[in-house]
């Protein structure tokens, strides 16, 4: 027991010899700085972000997960394609809403109007990821089947809402 | 007591930090949609077309409808209103016929659209159709439907009574 003792006393006394408190902090100290650092000096490829926005295609101009893009020309909600699902698919886990109303927009690579329908994801609770307002096409709620204000998860199984589609439907003629 | 400062301006500032992500009501419009958009009635859209912007995102492509929503499903059904008394105006009165942006010859042109033989009310319609006028519609649309669950149960009332299989999708 006493061969012990002195076993741990001296090793204590030893540390404290040779190692100072103010020297640890600091340590310490830069080793916080440089780990919070760690991420942004690794090499990891930053490029996926930068191709996230899609390149625009020739006859459909512009990012589709940018309010700017024409075929978002009446919506007012948050972008699927910011949401984990794409201009014309709901995020997983969530149910589209049959139930819609539908606009036109006119693109700007062909100069024509498409009846776009905006589709309510529904089932999750708001992705609150770019959220857009554009009422183009919209009408006042007194005809509320053309109004983009309301919560046209209506007819899904819940109505809780988590992110509007745009799908195209055809070509006004 | 400046902690407490720090913390009081931090808890008056997180609204407007969370408000921010609301979207800015100043938002230009769409690229390539700069021009407003020709009224629905100016458009001169063919009946398909005003069918799929006023009508079918709640009766859907078909005329399927869809009961989470109280609306009536119409295929194969909606031509019955006109075998019984008072079908042939509610089809005109009720409120997505009357208060859509239609004109009443696109909306006359609609109705014929929807009840022919190989359209939406498919084998419904009755054999000696009368098709719809503008005239018609003008003069029917402008009286308004007051109480349009009591008016519509009771001409689903008088087809039950004609032997009409019901088939509404509303039950």
């Amino acid at each position: 027991m006493k061969l012990l003792d002195r076993l741990f006393e001296r090793s204590t006394r030893h540390v404290a010899d040779t190692t100072s408190r103010r020297k640890f902090l600091g340590r310490l100290g830069s080793l916080m700085v440089a780990g919070a650092a760690l991420p942004v000096l690794l090499p990891i490829d930053r490029t996926s972000k930068a191709l996230a926005a899609e390149a625009p295609k020739a006859g459909d101009p512009g990012d589709p997960n940018s309010c700017d893009y024409w075929r978002y020309c009446s919506i007012d909600g948050f972008l699927c394609s910011c949401c984990g699902g794409s201009v014309t698919s709901c995020p997983p886990g969530t149910e589209v809403s049959q139930v819609t109303w539908i606009g036109t927009c006119r693109n700007p690579g062909d100069g024509k109007d498409y009846i776009i329908a905006y589709n309510d994801c529904c089932g999750k609770h708001s992705c609150a990821q770019c959220a857009c307002t554009r009422n183009d096409s919209e009408e006042p709620l007194y005809r509320p089947f053309n109004n983009n204000d309301i919560n046209w998860c209506l007819a899904a199984k819940s109505n809780i809402y988590n992110c509007t589609v745009a799908i195209i439907r055809g070509v006004t003629v | 007591m400046r902690k407490l400062i720090i913390g009081l301006v931090c808890a008056m500032v997180a609204p407007l930090a969370i408000a921010r992500a609301i979207p800015n009501p100043d938002q230009r419009p769409a690229p390539g949609n700069e021009e407003p958009q020709k009224p629905i009635a100016q458009a001169h859209y063919s009946t398909p077309v005003n069918y799929q912007l006023q009508c079918a995102g709640c009766h859907l492509d078909d005329g399927e409808g869809s009961k989470a929503n109280d609306t009536p499903r119409m295929k194969g059904f909606v031509g019955n209103f006109l075998k019984v008394e008072g079908g042939r105006e509610f089809l005109v009165r009720v409120p997505g016929m009357s208060q859509s942006a239609l004109s009443n010859a696109q909306l006359a042109d609609l109705l014929n659209w929807l009840l022919k033989t190989d359209g939406i009310a498919g084998g419904s319609t009755p054999e000696h159709y009368r098709p719809y006028t503008e005239e018609e519609v003008a003069t029917t649309r402008k009286v308004s439907l007051l109480n349009l669950p009591d008016v519509r149960a009771d001409l689903i009332k008088k087809m039950v009574e004609q032997g009409i299989e019901i088939s509404d999708g509303m039950d």
